[in-house]
């Protein structure tokens, strides 16, 4: 019969709850960012997935390395690499409901019509399939979760540098994909 | 509209998470343990709403501490446990009863690590009589130091004004002769003046004559646009200053006040994107370029402004190398920061090389710390110690070349929990660093203080120990 130390069984006792906080304080920004990308019912799959990995690693996550954030973020971004079908199958599925999209304040102030804008977004969508998925989480910490790029190099694990050339790819090829489309530079 | 964009302004709004959705996936989380501690009902602080689509998040201070405070409160009991207190770390501590046994874990043995609490802690400098920037061009003059431009106001306009500390205030500058719809320009010290370029679509020259306290329009180089992200303007020696921009070298000849055609770019040996690091030694620039693209596939490309001759070295090491930033050491040799391929976060596995810029050999350095630095202006070298600003604690990081050890600095007071960004690092005197309005990286960081804020402190003190990391010297091969 396996046997466990008192002191030993007291420590995981206080990593949990130390992990707790974390999710306290974490688990909405982290399921946020999952819903995002897979849905809201794999989101929370994904949300339990990162945390349990979390209470596995806490131990070997030294602070003065990084952030929580961009811990408990990279975690995330990995696990939602499982996903990546579903994510892909997602990004189709609303692109054909473009019509149910509203477009923002932005997008009305801009010399764009709805119509151009839904277009416009097709063709993103498009060109957003074929990227790597190493690239789409680059995109989505910038676009959606409106990270900089010193947490998404933290959180890829990656210089800032590479973050600024992929992010400058990326840009390339969603531009390009426009153009291929007709559109042109407003 | 640009891609990027049309995909930011698709970002789908979702449902926050709720009290009972959370409680059911942290139900999920403990499962395999059969725990009994009650924990209070998880609530989403009611002044911090999940953020919408193209919103930025901030934590409230009360939030983010959440985990020291719980570890603080977790009762501390008698039991010797050979853990190290890391700074800012929630340490779980041990409790003095066990009502439950699950799965357990024992922590890995560490080696010792000093604290970077023993160095010493960063001072208040006087404010700045100017609004609150990051992105700003900064540099050390004898002395003094110069500050201008940097983004933003509130309305999102770049700043174009300044200041100069001439060892005792603070003084705003006078209006420059500078674009003032850019704020990220570039700057460097001749030793007698400090020569300032930015502007968008067309850039704009001017030195500053801290003496004279007045600014004058000087020819500008052929670029179309600079920035501090991209470009780097570098004094080579009294009377020639580099600028080095993705593609092309241009040299300013002080005296003539005159630009140099492009050079380097019509044979195509200065890359144009991808540069990592800059750095000049005598009359030699080199630059750290990514290569390919493909992580380990870096290169160290040389310009020697006296002869006219140029090179490249490719640095390839086992495990990878990819680049972050670029220095000069006091002894001629050049400092290749950067991390192994495929690091994860979290894991210390940064590379550091010496590299003789013109034979081209390499030595493996020290392993540095991991740190994520603000890598858009490079390094401050003071004396034998270059230093680098570190991203999330700011805390400070040094090389010293002395005794190839790195060392660590104590992280800015103000800012210990928060990231900082884009915030250059100035020398004062032979011994002190300054950093000045620190920026964080969200929207609103001028929080506190309506006007700039500056920092000081010594260079850093704390060894850093390398405990062993897979990126250890021995295991490694570099070639040159």
């Amino acid at each position: 019969m396996q046997s466990f130390s008192t002191t030993e069984v007291e420590l995981s006792r206080a990593v949990e709850r130390v992990v707790r906080d974390l999710f306290v304080e974490y688990g909405p920004a982290i399921h946020r960012y999952a819903a995002r990308r897979v849905g809201p019912d794999l989101a929370d799959d994904v949300l339990a997935e990162t945390f349990r990995r979390v209470l596995e690693s806490y131990e070997r996550f030294d602070p003065t390395l990084g952030t929580y954030q961009g811990w408990l973020f990279g975690i995330a971004t990995n696990v939602l690499h499982r996903y990546r079908r579903t994510e892909a199958r997602r990004i189709r599925a609303l692109a054909r409901l473009g019509s149910q999209w509203v477009p923002t304040a932005d997008v009305l102030q801009a010399p764009t019509s709805a119509i151009d804008a839904e277009r416009e977004l097709a063709r993103v969508l498009s060109a957003l399939e074929q990227l790597p998925v190493q690239d789409v989480d680059l995109l989505v910490l910038v676009a959606w979760e409106r990270m900089s790029r010193a947490e998404v190099a933290e959180i890829l694990g990656i210089p800032v540098g590479t973050v600024r050339s992929r992010l400058h790819r990326i840009r390339r090829v969603l531009d390009a994909t426009r153009s291929a489309g007709g559109g042109g530079e407003r | 509209m640009k891609g990027l964009r049309v995909f930011e302004m698709w970002c789908p709004e979702v449902e926050p998470l709720s009290p009972e959705a959370a409680e059911r996936v942290w139900a999920q989380v403990v499962r395999p343990h059969t725990t009994t501690i009650e924990f209070a009902p998880i609530v989403t602080d009611p002044e911090l709403p999940d953020v919408s689509c193209g919103g930025h998040e901030r934590r409230g201070r009360a939030q983010r501490w959440l985990p020291v405070v719980a570890a603080a409160t977790l009762i501390i009991g008698g039991a010797s446990l050979n853990l190290v207190f890391l700074h800012d770390r929630p340490t779980p501590t041990v409790g003095t009863s066990v009502s439950t046994i699950g799965p357990v874990r024992t922590l890995p043995q560490q080696a010792a690590q000093p604290s970077i609490g023993e160095a010493p802690e960063w001072t208040s400098f006087p404010l700045m009589p100017i609004a609150p920037r990051y992105e700003e061009a900064a540099v050390s003059t004898n002395g003094g130091l110069f500050v201008w431009g940097g983004c933003c106001s509130d309305e999102g306009t770049p700043h174009a004004d300044g200041a100069y500390f001439d060892g005792r205030e603070w003084r705003v500058l006078p209006h420059a002769p500078l674009a003032q719809n850019r704020g990220d320009a570039l700057a460097t010290w001749t030793g007698a003046e400090i020569i300032v370029l930015n502007g968008h679509d067309g850039v704009r020259a001017a030195s500053f004559d801290p003496q004279k306290f007045e600014w004058r329009s000087i020819s500008p180089p052929t670029s179309r646009s600079v920035s501090n992200a991209d470009d780097r303007l570098m004094t080579v020696d009294a009377d020639h200053v580099v600028l080095v921009s993705p593609g092309e070298v241009q040299i300013y000849d002080i005296h003539e006040d005159h630009w140099s055609a492009p050079i380097l770019s019509r044979n195509g040996i200065v890359p144009s994107a991808d540069n990592r690091g800059y750095a000049t030694v005598g009359s030699i620039v080199a630059m750290l370029h990514a290569g390919s693209g493909s992580c380990g596939d870096t290169e160290l490309i040389v310009f020697d402004t006296a002869t006219g001759g140029s090179w490249v070295h490719s640095l390839r090491t086992d495990g990878g190398f990819d680049p972050v930033d670029l220095a000069a050491l006091p002894d001629g040799r050049l400092l290749a920061l950067g991390r192994k391929c495929g690091a994860e976060t979290g894991t210390s596995l940064g590379v550091a090389l010496g590299i003789d810029p013109i034979a081209g050999s390499v030595t493996r350095l020290a392993n540095p710390p991991d740190m994520a630095i603000i890598d858009r202006y490079g390094s401050l070298t003071i004396g034998n110690v270059v230093m680098y600003l570190g991203v999330h604690h700011s805390a400070l990081l040094g090389y010293s070349a002395e005794d190839d050890k790195w060392l660590l600095g104590a992280p800015l007071v103000r800012t210990s929990s928060e990231s900082v960004y884009d915030t250059p690092l100035m020398a004062l005197g032979p011994d002190r660093v300054v950093v000045v309005s620190p920026g964080y990286a969200a929207a609103g960081f001028a929080c506190c203080s309506s006007r700039a804020e500056a920092w000081t402190n010594s260079l850093p003190t704390v060894p850093y120990v390398d405990q062993g990391t897979p990126s250890s010297k021995s295991s490694d091969s570099v070639q040159g």
